[in-house]
């Protein structure tokens, strides 16, 4: 067992959190991808080992620079059901993908859910109505109901990485700010009150990270992270929440106008929203994990 | 990165499950340990010459974590593998390695750590034992407290007040006891639940200069380091494991609605648990020559002992209530000493306080576990 990433993943994280910095705040995830001329290495053979810990690396460093993903979901969602690795799509949809990059922004990447339903309860995946031609002319892609199930659990694995990166910035400004503030003569690091507010706030995001990581290393490496997603979803956004409230409170008054604690604040409600209440997600968990339990082919202990 | 053991730990602890089925039914906990130091299995991490495999820390790691898995007392082996074996591995004398170590990997050899005391628990620097020079060698008085199973104990390693500054950090020293020594005496102090702790009070105890562990009046930042090798929180994790399990056995004894009420509380609490699982191999993973990054530690202290503490809680608070008639069965006593034990995993080997301050002040926060 090891969680150390990898040099190359800990390059990729580097470099978007470098690009996250060096972008106005305005600027969408896909632009500060586009900077680091991500599509290349996605239309390019080596995005067959781009995972889902990359991905999930990626927009944790998204979120911690609270960027707009709509954009940067719809090609992830793209490539997750048009270029699997051994899928007959796979070289033409790649080539799909770097056309609409070039006609960017004009359109949003558009691969949806068509209103036909797969014999088996599944979906069917169209990009009929995209403006690029190259996009529209895709095959239909039809995926059985654990294969769509998959598709959203990936997308709900990606939103909780956002919400990690929340956490862990309201975590840096909140140690900046107490580290740097003084009162009576004392930094407010050196109060427990708040030092230990900061430290349980990392303890919290590490092990939501980490649920997130176990969740995005079962897809890569076994098969369906299935109840762990949603789980991790849960931890994950709980963090969020916790964290960006920390934050305003070490910020004191400040923190009720400061544009980066209010902007942390307001994305980890906003993920809330986009991922589903923690409770939910949990109860989703405990009904997800059920049925696999009691055939003994899983258990919560990867060994 | 990967979430399960690799092949090599995964063989290592196959091993050790081997060893202990073969063991005959009658064998008690040191005999088992015994069993297991004849094989090597005890201190697989330890140099080949001093009985151990040469593996790392996350090998022992796996081995630790099993031992608390199949019952076997793992805070012994925590605090006299780790505490004290690695303490004399990186800071002791050749002539005390040769001693001690074998005997320790070997399972013949237990070992307390003897640093805190009724007026110094959290704050190490406050002790009142002092050890004064005898001719070449010292004589040590005081009284260490909160030593659980110090009854098994060879040796202790003390810590004692060698001389006076005006610096607290200064004129601490470590010395290797032997704790059959005239002047040692026991007491056991009952505790909330489980096998008490000891008061060991050292009464004019004579040890002679090859006792020293380290340098002399600079003991100060060995005693962190001796507490920080038993602190990544594995005895939480094995608690926290078998606690839920025991959990997890009775729910599925309850009637169906009851069991889908407590499901989302059970599956938060499982995932919770593997997270500090992850947080407690990554702290060992930072082993470098036996020495854990102390803030991976800390990250992996609070996550064990937290999720160990919020099983027992749980259990208390939303299970035990739910048990009807099987609330006088064996389950239901184990959960009933985990809820008296809980408070104390946030207090032993190093308080939360201690390990959230490490956290804090780390420069980067949350850098340990990214």
């Amino acid at each position: 067992m090891n969680i150390e990433l990898e040099t190359q993943q800990q390059e990729l994280a580097a470099a978007i959190r470098g690009q996250v910095r060096r972008l106005p705040v305005h600027s969408s995830g896909w632009e500060v991808l586009n900077n680091l001329g991500f599509i290349d290495l996605l239309t390019d053979e080596a995005a067959v080992g781009f995972g889902q810990i990359e991905w999930c690396l990626l927009f944790e460093e998204l979120g911690a620079g609270v960027r707009d993903t709509t954009t940067t979901e719809r090609v992830r969602t793209f490539i997750d059901v048009y270029c699997s690795p051994n899928g007959k799509a796979d070289k033409s949809a790649r080539r799909a993908l770097r056309d609409w990059a070039e006609a960017s922004p004009a359109e949003p990447l558009l691969a949806c859910r068509s209103a036909d339903l797969a014999a088996d309860g599944g979906a069917v995946w169209s990009t009929q109505h995209s403006v690029v031609a190259s996009v529209a002319a895709l095959p239909s892609v039809a995926l059985d109901a654990n294969q769509d199930q998959r598709v959203t659990d990936r997308e709900l694995l990606v939103r909780a990485a956002y919400a990690i990166g929340i956490a862990r910035r309201s975590l840096e400004i909140g140690h900046q700010r107490a580290v740097e503030r003084e009162v009576g003569g004392r930094r407010l690091l050196e109060q427990q009150s708040t030092a230990h507010r900061l430290a349980r706030g990392a303890v919290t995001t590490a092990a939501a990270r980490l649920e997130v990581w176990e969740a995005a290393w079962w897809e890569d490496t076994r098969g369906p992270a299935g109840y762990r997603t949603s789980s991790a979803a849960a931890a994950a956004v709980s963090a969020a929440v916790a964290c960006t409230h920390e934050s305003v409170q070490i910020f004191g008054a400040a923190g009720t106008s400061d544009g980066e604690v209010v902007r942390l604040y307001r994305a980890a409600y906003d993920v809330t929203e986009r991922c589903g209440p923690p409770s939910l997600l949990w109860h989703a968990a405990a009904s997800r994990q059920r049925p696999v339990n009691e055939s003994g082919a899983d258990t919560c202990w990867a060994s | 990165m990967r979430f399960d053991l690799n092949p090599e730990q995964a063989d290592l602890v196959a091993e050790l499950d081997r060893a202990l089925d073969a063991a005959p039914p009658s064998a008690d906990s040191r005999e088992l340990f015994a069993l297991l130091g004849d094989r090597r299995l005890l201190a697989v991490h330890y140099p080949t010459e001093y009985g151990g495999r040469n593996l790392s820390a996350a090998h022992q790691a796996a081995i630790a974590e099993r031992l608390g898995e199949r019952g076997l007392p793992d805070e012994v082996h925590l605090v006299t593998v780790q505490g004290v074996g690695c303490t004399i591995a990186a800071y002791g004398t050749p002539y005390q390695r040769v001693t001690y170590l074998p005997q320790i990997a070997a399972g013949r050899l237990f070992a307390s750590l003897l640093l805190s005391e009724v007026g110094a628990g959290s704050d190490l620097t406050g002790i009142q034992t002092t050890a004064t020079p005898d001719g070449t060698g010292w004589r040590i008085s005081g009284e260490k407290c909160w030593n659980l199973r110090a009854d098994w104990s060879g040796i202790g390693l003390c810590s004692a007040r060698t001389r006076t500054t005006g610096n607290r950090y200064d004129g601490v020293t470590q010395f290797l006891v032997d704790l059959h020594a005239p002047g040692v005496s026991l007491f056991p102090v009952p505790r909330a639940m489980g096998e008490p702790y000891f008061s060991v009070v050292l009464d004019d105890v004579r040890v002679g200069p090859d006792a020293i562990v380290g340098a002399l009046h600079a003991g100060m930042s060995l005693m962190m380091t001796a507490i920080g090798y038993e602190r990544a929180g594995f005895d939480y994790l094995s608690r926290a494991r078998s606690w839920l399990g025991v959990a997890q056995e009775e729910i599925g004894k309850l009637a169906e609605p009851v069991q889908s009420e407590l499901g989302w509380q059970v599956v938060r609490l499982e995932r919770s648990v593997a997270s500090a699982r992850a947080m407690a191999f990554h702290a060992a993973n930072t082993a470098r020559d036996l020495r854990m990054d102390e803030v991976a530690c800390a990250y992996s202290k609070l996550a064990c002992g937290n999720v160990a503490q919020a099983v027992a809680r749980w259990a208390g608070q939303e299970l035990l209530p739910r048990l009807g008639a099987r609330a006088d069965g064996p389950n239901a006593s184990l959960l009933r000493a985990a809820v008296a034990e809980a408070p104390e995993l946030s207090i032993s080997g190093g308080a939360f306080e201690l390990q959230l301050d490490l956290i804090a002040n780390e420069p980067s926060i949350g850098y340990a576990v990214r």
